[in-house]
């Protein structure tokens, strides 16, 4: 009960002093809520990922160039389809172009392997000169069904030492929406053999994509080397390790970097856990004279800096969900997500788990408890002489 | 009767040993019995502060020895002082610091929050206390909107909360009107007749009347005391 | 090194616990030095108020070490997509044996530590002189060492963890023939060990509870000082010491794969990965050991004419933790056991 009373006399103590106790929550919130958002996006990116990995082939082909990924010619496509175990092999092209000055991803698939994860928001299917295009562009662009949009690929001529890029001219045949959000900031589809035209590259393709019986995979990929050792393939278990690995050390090495701020925060919370110190001297020394140990006024102080961790902590959560869910993290989704803007056109994805809640207490509890060490303890050893005065 | 407070040989020097050395009390002996009402007057100055502090273990003695029922608190423990603080001490100060933002009933239970007490029974016994003390509708208004007197009786009221043995008062007619004097008075008289020991810090002419015994200080050095039988050196 | 969050954070807590620990040495150990000297009035009590300054450092630095255990798990956790053959924890262990291993030993120890500590503390504070002030800042200027070793342990543990070419995991550790705890069994019991086990278990936990309820009971009749005392709470020890190697056998060897559902696997580790309310049962297992063991702990350390009285108070409370730990501890891998096979295994 006597720690139960102190608890009380805590939140008591906040709710008098709401200054202190708005200061502290604010400058936790104001470090923690980027910090909880941009895991949440990069766990989210790399949900997503893991969804582009699982839906995609069991293995990618291309050809190895210099130690690079080289074109392989479209026709093997045909070869690899004889394999033992093989289901599909799909001839695909896929780079980067611009569009309207924007950076986008163009894929080029045979009309009938299209992913069948994507749903037509529009339209359909793209024919002759026709293209498909994320409903995330196509809010970005004001594209509709119909609407005209000329692509560049690559420097037809320099004059006078500026580029002039070819272009060509296509129509939205369809918009699209996926299970995988960042697609449809970006991506645009259409059939292969115009993209291979796009593209000038007649002949060759950028990749193929193997689709391969369960539990045969390894066989598959030992028959494919032995067709031609310049062959570089990628497995799906590969993609998936790299995605793994690849965002956790993303992840590391943006919260090594927000490390840094975690650690000029505790002198932060040390200048602001003391605020209003001296006109609590005497309050303290009031408590003192009347009986209150030292260890009593401690243990108060400790809950007082618990209860604000505690709400600084889930306000941060609830402010971070906020921002990234409801108001589609401006400022932050660009950051972590290539090609978003600051405010993102499309829905950025984002997971939100007990991991960022665990984060958000921990790092809560910890900036305040340990950069409140020096304001708790000089209030706690205020002398009761200090209430004679 | 039998003694409750023994002083022996106190010395209270702040900062000792540096240029800016101040003694407050010099060599200090006295006694003070159970049940007694005790004066410690003197001028501004003379240290009386600092000697109802000792005895009321808020600060601890440069040197010498205090005693309470015959036990030395000297080696006491920051601690153990505190529990005897909330035992067996009653403290109402000068300007009667009240808490601000927290209500008369609040203030009044204030220590008994680390006792453990649960805070209805605490409510409970602070507004008792209250009532007892005239001020039973004021049990949920804030120091902010009461007179110097009504303050006054809160802080007495807090004083008394734990049921000490020991009320000690530090100049308590230094802020309140001549009637609230007489009714502080009559408080004290009450105090008293329930056995309890009263020290006051004062100089007031009309508290001097009614003490069992008044010790003089001057520059922390006691210089006489008088009781019933007369003045002594 | 190995970088994602979970390293990064257990690197800021290791610095941050370090900065703390390495004051909380040198301070400690100049209370403890001043403490011994004749102090006046106004000395006694600066000394006094730094070491509530110190305590304070002290609960924090616990708070954070037990946040950041978990963490301790969940970094390892983390690191296992990283290092080639690893499954569970144990494989990423595997790949700095000496320092995981060391990183797993040293932290229950500095919870045992801050714990007796904290008691030797609260048994203090009951005092009116603080007969134990001087006893146990020395005790804090060595706890602060080990918190020091233990965080400076964690950097380079942390810093130092690459991604290896390979490590055996669990299955090629605990499930050969030639494991430890087999091998100890066997020694001690013979081939047929293993319907042994059970019975052992709940016999060695059954012995210690009515060992320690009995002492319980007997605690108010004691002598405060003398052999008896002494010779009872070592015998405590003793006795939860030798349960400890039971019970850890047993979480092995038969409590793990009857509750994994996989009967020749025998890693704990997974075992708290797949059934989680198994953390909570090896937890109650470690509390109820350190309740027993803080017992002769603080018995040797907060003897004093001034605490003896208490200190009696204290035991029985403590056996009395130590008996609800066990208890629940042992009630649930029970039911663990009932739900998921069968006692007779």
């Amino acid at each position: 009960m006597r720690h139960f009373n102190l608890f009380y006399a805590a939140a008591r103590n906040i709710e008098r002093n709401k200054t202190r106790g708005l200061l502290v929550i604010s400058c936790l919130s104001a470090i923690l809520v980027p910090f909880i958002s941009a895991l949440a996006l990069l766990e989210g990116v790399r949900l997503q990922a893991g969804i582009s990995v699982e839906s995609g082939a069991d293995i990618y082909l291309t050809m190895d160039m210099y130690g690079r990924n080289g074109m392989v010619p479209a026709a093997l496509a045909g070869e690899i389809k004889k394999i033992d175990g093989v289901v599909k092999a799909v001839p695909r092209v896929a780079g980067r172009i611009y569009v309207e000055g924007m950076p986008a991803v163009l894929l080029g698939l045979p009309a009938g392997s299209f992913p069948p994860s994507l749903s037509f928001v529009k339209g359909g299917l793209p024919d002759e000169d026709g293209i498909v295009v994320g409903r995330g562009i196509a809010r970005k662009l004001g594209l509709d069904t119909g609407s005209r949009l000329s692509i560049g690929t690559r420097i037809q001529a320099i004059i006078d030492h500026i580029p002039y890029v070819q272009k060509k001219v296509y129509t939205v045949s369809g918009i699209f929406d996926a299970e995988s959000s960042i697609w449809t900031s970006n991506l645009i589809l259409m059939d292969v053999e115009e993209a291979v035209s796009l593209f000038e590259m007649e002949g060759f393709v950028t990749d193929i994509a193997v689709f391969v019986k369960e539990n045969e995979i390894g066989q598959v990929v030992e028959d494919i080397q032995r067709m031609n050792s310049y062959f570089r393939i990628q497995t799906k278990a590969i993609a998936r390790k790299a995605v793994v690995t690849g965002f956790n050390r993303k992840g590391g090495l943006f919260t090594a970097m927000y490390v840094v701020a975690f650690a000029t925060a505790i002198p932060l919370i040390l200048m602001i856990s003391g605020y209003g110190f001296s006109e609590r001297k005497k309050e303290i020394g009031i408590l003192k004279v009347t009986g209150w140990q030292t260890y009593e006024v401690l243990e108060m102080v400790f809950f007082e800096n618990m209860i604000l961790s505690l709400i600084a902590a889930s306000l941060s959560f609830i402010l971070s969900y906020v921002w990234v869910r409801f108001f589609n993290a401006p400022f932050i989704g660009g950051i972590f997500i290539a090609g978003a803007e600051q405010m993102p056109a499309f829905t950025v994805p984002a997971l939100f788990s007990w991991m960022q809640l665990f984060l958000s207490f921990f790092f809560s509890i910890v900036l305040t408890l340990s950069g409140s060490i020096y304001s708790s303890w000089k209030t706690a050893v205020i002398p009761p002489a200090e209430a004679v005065k | 009767m039998k003694e409750i407070v023994r002083c022996e040989g106190i010395w209270k020097i702040y900062n000792e040993g540096k240029p800016y050395e101040v003694r407050a009390l010099s060599d200090l002996c006295l006694t003070i019995s159970r049940g007694s009402f005790t004066i410690i007057g003197g001028p501004s100055g003379s240290g009386k502060t600092t000697l109802i502090s000792i005895m009321g273990t808020i600060e601890r003695p440069s040197r010498g020895g205090i005693s309470i029922d015959g036990k030395n608190i000297a080696g006491f423990s920051d601690v153990a002082l505190s529990s005897l603080r909330r035992k067996r001490i009653g403290f109402v100060f000068q300007d009667y610091n009240l808490i601000p933002g927290l209500c008369a009933w609040e203030n009044v239970s204030v220590p008994l929050v680390p006792e453990g007490i649960p805070i209805r029974e605490r409510k409970d016994r602070a507004t008792g206390l209250l009532e007892t003390l005239g001020l039973a509708e004021r049990a949920e208004h804030s120091p902010e909107e009461m007179s110097g007197g009504e303050r006054q009786r809160v802080a007495i009221a807090r004083a008394l909360v734990n049921n000490p043995d020991i009320v000690i008062l530090d100049e308590p007619t230094s802020s309140i009107d001549k009637e609230s004097v007489s009714g502080l008075l009559d408080i004290m008289k009450g105090l008293k007749a329930q056995g309890r020991t009263i020290i006051v810090s004062t100089h007031e002419e009309r508290l001097l009347g009614n003490a069992d015994i008044v010790y003089e200080l001057i520059k922390g050095r006691l210089t006489g005391h008088a009781d019933n039988n007369g003045m002594h050196q | 090194m190995i970088l994602n969050i979970f390293t990064a954070i257990s690197l800021f807590i290791s610095s941050v616990t370090g900065v703390l620990a390495l004051v909380l040495a040198l301070f400690s150990f100049r209370i403890f030095q001043r403490s011994g000297l004749n102090l006046t009035g106004e000395e006694r009590t600066a000394v006094e108020n730094r070491s509530y300054l110190l305590l304070y450092m002290a609960v924090v630095i616990l708070w954070v070490k037990l946040l950041s255990w978990p963490l301790f798990y969940f970094m390892l956790q983390s690191c296992i997509p990283y290092i080639q053959g690893a499954m569970c924890i144990f494989g990423v262990t595997r790949a700095q044996p000496y320092l995981g291993g060391a990183a797993q030993v040293i932290k229950p120890v500095v919870f045992f530590l801050i714990g007796a500590w904290l008691l030797l503390n609260m048994l203090d504070r009951g005092t009116e002189k603080a007969p134990l002030f001087r006893r146990k800042f020395l005790f804090l200027s060595v706890l602060s060492i080990v918190v020091l070793a233990d965080s400076v342990h964690d950097f380079i543990y942390l810093t130092s963890m690459e991604v290896t070419s390979d490590v055996s995991c669990c299955t090629t550790f605990f499930d050969l023939p030639e494991r430890t705890t087999a091998s100890i069994s066997v020694s001690l019991i013979g081939q047929d060990f293993e319907k042994y086990i059970l019975p052992f278990y709940y016999s060695s936990n059954a012995v210690l509870i009515a060992f320690l309820a009995a002492a319980h009971m007997r605690f108010p009749l004691l002598r405060t000082s003398g052999p008896s005392i002494v010779l009872l709470l070592m015998s405590g020890s003793l006795l939860a010491l030798v349960n400890a190697l039971i019970t850890i056998v047993a979480l092995f060897e038969v409590i793990a794969p009857v509750v994994m559902q996989l009967p020749h696997h025998r890693c704990i580790y997974c075992m708290w990965q797949y059934v989680p309310g198994t953390i909570l049962m090896t937890a109650l297992f470690i509390a109820g050991t350190f309740f027993v063991n803080w017992a002769l702990l603080l018995y040797l350390l907060g003897r004093h004419e001034e605490t003896l009285v208490r200190l009696l108070a204290w035991l029985k409370n403590l056996y009395f933790f130590a008996i609800a730990c066990l208890g629940t501890s042992l009630v649930m891998a029970t039911i663990y056991l009932i739900i998921k096979g069968n006692l007779t295994r």
